[in-house]
C-alpha cells in the first residue's frame, strides 16, 4: 500500500505509524482496534493517500510500538498522549485539519482524542465501535453483556496472555472467524501474532478506568460524527441515536450489511461512505 | 474541618521543639539530588501537557493526562494527585469546600488562564510544582508572572533573614497586597503560603482522599501536623525543606508557583536555582 513506516520514542517506548499522502494535507488520523495492527486500514490508506496525509498509528505493543509493563500505558489517557506526540511530529504547529476514523478498540481512543483535539477536528467516523461511556451503559442490556464475554476473560491474569502465545494463530482465527472476516479479506497472521499480548492489555486499562467514567463525564463533542456499522456484527449490537445524544450534537449512524470488521470486508462500501461524508462535511465548513 | 485548623495552628509544644531538630534533619546531598531530580520530571511534566491543551479540555482530561504523563515516567505514587482550575478557578471563586478545589468539568477557552498543580514521588523524593500559563497570549498573566518572579528572588532573604515563619507569610500578605493583588493562598486549607516535604518509605498509595495519597496525611499526623505548614501562626523552626506556593489573585485569574525551597543552617535557597523557562 506504498505507507511508510515511521517510528519515535515516546515516553522512553519505541512508538510506531504508517504513513502515506501529502505531508502537508488535511490528516486522516485512523485507529485499529484489537487484535490488529496499522495494516488493518491499507484499504483505506490506498483511497485516501491522494487526498489527505494517512496516519496510521500501531496502538501501545501492536507490530513495531513496543510493549509496556504498566497496564496505564494501554489506556485511554496513556494512548491519548502516544497519537498526541504522533501528531506533534508529523504536525508541529498543531495547524492541520484531522479526520478521525477508528474501529473496535480504535474506537474508544478515537472518542476520547477527538475531545483532546478539539477544533483540530473536522469530522470523525466511526466503525464497528464506542466510547467507554456507551459501552458501561450498554452492559446495563443482557444481549450486549453477552456479546462482551471474551471482554470478561480478558480480565484473568496471565490466561490470555498464554492462550495468545500457545495458539495465536488459533486465536486470530477464532476472532476474525466469529468477526466474520471472509478469508481473503484477513490481514496477514504472522504480524499480527506479535501483536495479541501486549495490546490486550487495553481491555484491562479501560476496566480500570470504570470508577472515574462516573466524575468525568465530557462535554459533547461537535465535530460531525458518522457511525458506520454492520448488521451482524458479532460483538456488539447495533447503535441507537438515543445513546449518542451525551456524546456528539451531530451523529449520523449507517448500518450497512456485514459484521464487525466492516472496513476490511466492505471496503468498498465503506470508503464511499467516508468518502462522501468527508466531502460533504468539508464543503460545509472552511474549503478542504 | 475547624478542629484541624485549630491543631494546625500549634506549632510550639515544648516537646515538639525537643524532637523537631530530629524530624527535619538536614538532607544529604544524595537527597537533594532525588528531590531535583523529581522536581525537573513534574516541571516537565506540566510544561508538556500544558502545551498540548486546546479549548475544550476539560480540567479531569488535563488532570488525568499530566497523572499518567507521570506515571509513565516512573511515578509510583503522589503526594497529591493533580490540582488543575480553569479561568476564575485559578482563584478559588466558586470553590466551597475540599471537594472544591478538584478538578471538574469545567472547559477551558481561548484566552484564559490556567494551573497545573501537582506532587509526585519518584524514589521516596516528593515534588511539588505548581505552573501558570494561559491559552494564547494574556497581558494580564505576564504581569502576574513577573510580579511572581520578583516574590520568588525575594523569598530565600526572608527566610534566611531570621524571620518567624508567621513574618514570612505576614510579609508575603503585605507584599502581594501593595501590588494590588489578593493573596489566594490563604484560601488554600490552612492558609498556607507552603508546607514541609519529606522522604517516603511508602510508594504504593492504594487510596486517595481529596486526591492526596494515604501516606501524605500519616506524613504530616506522623509528625504532629504542627509545624508542617506554614501560615500565620507558624512560630517554629523553619530548617528543613519547604514547597513554598505564594498564589496571587487578580480581577478574573489567579497565578502561582510553586517549588522547593532548601533552608538549612547556611541560609535559604531554591533547590532550582533558575526557574525553568525563566
Amino acid at each position: 500500500m506504498n505507507a511508510a513506516l515511521k517510528q519515535k520514542s515516546v515516553r522512553g517506548l519505541e512508538t510506531a505509524w504508517l504513513e502515506a499522502g501529502p505531508v502537508d494535507g488535511d490528516i486522516l488520523l485512523l485507529l485499529h482496534g484489537f487484535p490488529d495492527t496499522a495494516a488493518s486500514w491499507s484499504y483505506q490508506t490506498k483511497a485516501f493517500k491522494d487526498r489527505f496525509h494517512v496516519i496510521a498509528p500501531f496502538i501501545r505493543g501492536a507490530g513495531p510500538s513496543e510493549a509496556a509493563r504498566a497496564i496505564q500505558r494501554y489506556g485511554t489517557d496513556g494512548v491519548a498522549l502516544d497519537i498526541l506526540a504522533i501528531l506533534g511530529e508529523v504536525d508541529p504547529r498543531g495547524e492541520r485539519r484531522i479526520y478521525l476514523v477508528g474501529h473496535d478498540l480504535g474506537a474508544v481512543h478515537a472518542w476520547h482524542l477527538a475531545r483532546l483535539l478539539g477544533q483540530r477536528v473536522a469530522a470523525m467516523v466511526i466503525i464497528n465501535g464506542l466510547s467507554l461511556r456507551q459501552m458501561l451503559v450498554r452492559w446495563r442490556h443482557p444481549r450486549q453483556l453477552l456479546k462482551s464475554w471474551y471482554i470478561f476473560l480478558m480480565q484473568l491474569p496471565l490466561v490470555p496472555e498464554l492462550a495468545v502465545r500457545a495458539a495465536p494463530r488459533a486465536m486470530l482465527s477464532l476472532a476474525h472467524g466469529l468477526g466474520g472476516l471472509p478469508q481473503a479479506s484477513r490481514p496477514d497472521a504472522v504480524p499480527l501474532r506479535g501483536a495479541l499480548a501486549g495490546p490486550l492489555n487495553q481491555y484491562r486499562a479501560f476496566i480500570r478506568e470504570i470508577p472515574r467514567l462516573t466524575r468525568r463525564r465530557s462535554p459533547r463533542l461537535t465535530c460531525p460524527v458518522l457511525l458506520l456499522w454492520g448488521a451482524d456484527d458479532a460483538f456488539l449490537v447495533p447503535p441507537h441515536a438515543a445513546e449518542l445524544a451525551h456524546d456528539a450534537t451531530d451523529v449520523t449512524i449507517r448500518i450497512i450489511e456485514g459484521n464487525h470488521w466492516l472496513q476490511r470486508e466492505q471496503h468498498e462500501a465503506v470508503n464511499g461512505l467516508i468518502e462522501a461524508f468527508f466531502s460533504l462535511k468539508s464543503a460545509k465548513g472552511d474549503p478542504a | 474541618m475547624k478542629v484541624l485548623s485549630m491543631a494546625s495552628r500549634v506549632t510550639a509544644l515544648p516537646v515538639l521543639g525537643l524532637v523537631s531538630g530530629a524530624v527535619n534533619r538536614r538532607p544529604t546531598a544524595g537527597e537533594l539530588a532525588g528531590y531535583l531530580a523529581c522536581q525537573r520530571l513534574a516541571e516537565r511534566g506540566v510544561r508538556e501537557v500544558a502545551a498540548l491543551m486546546c479549548e475544550g479540555w476539560t480540567e479531569q482530561h488535563a488532570a488525568g493526562l499530566l497523572d499518567t504523563w507521570l506515571k509513565d515516567h516512573g511515578v509510583k505514587s503522589f503526594f497529591h494527585k493533580s490540582f488543575v482550575w480553569f479561568g476564575d478557578r485559578t482563584r478559588f471563586r466558586g470553590v466551597r469546600g475540599y471537594g472544591g478545589y478538584m478538578p471538574s468539568r469545567r472547559v477551558l477557552r481561548p484566552g484564559e488562564v490556567f494551573i497545573l498543580d501537582v506532587a509526585p514521588i519518584l524514589h521516596g523524593h516528593i515534588a511539588d510544582v505548581g505552573y501558570t500559563t494561559a491559552l494564547g497570549s494574556n497581558a494580564e498573566l505576564a504581569r502576574a508572572q513577573a510580579f511572581l518572579a520578583e516574590l520568588r528572588a525575594e523569598l530565600p532573604g526572608l527566610f534566611a533573614g531570621g524571620n518567624a515563619g508567621a513574618d514570612v507569610w505576614q510579609a508575603m500578605r503585605a507584599r502581594i497586597g501593595a501590588a494590588g493583588y489578593e493573596p489566594i493562598h490563604e484560601k488554600y486549607p490552612f492558609g498556607v503560603l507552603g508546607h514541609r516535604v519529606h522522604r517516603v518509605k511508602a510508594e504504593e498509595p492504594r487510596a486517595h482522599l481529596y486526591n492526596f495519597g494515604w501516606q501524605s496525611y500519616w506524613e504530616f499526623l506522623s509528625r504532629g501536623l504542627f509545624g508542617q505548614l506554614l501560615n500565620d501562626s507558624f512560630t517554629g523552626d523553619l530548617l528543613g525543606l519547604w514547597a513554598i506556593e505564594p498564589h496571587v489573585g487578580a480581577a478574573e485569574f489567579g497565578a502561582k508557583f510553586e517549588e522547593i525551597l532548601v533552608v538549612d543552617e547556611d541560609g535559604a535557597r531554591w533547590l532550582e536555582s533558575e526557574r525553568p523557562g525563566a
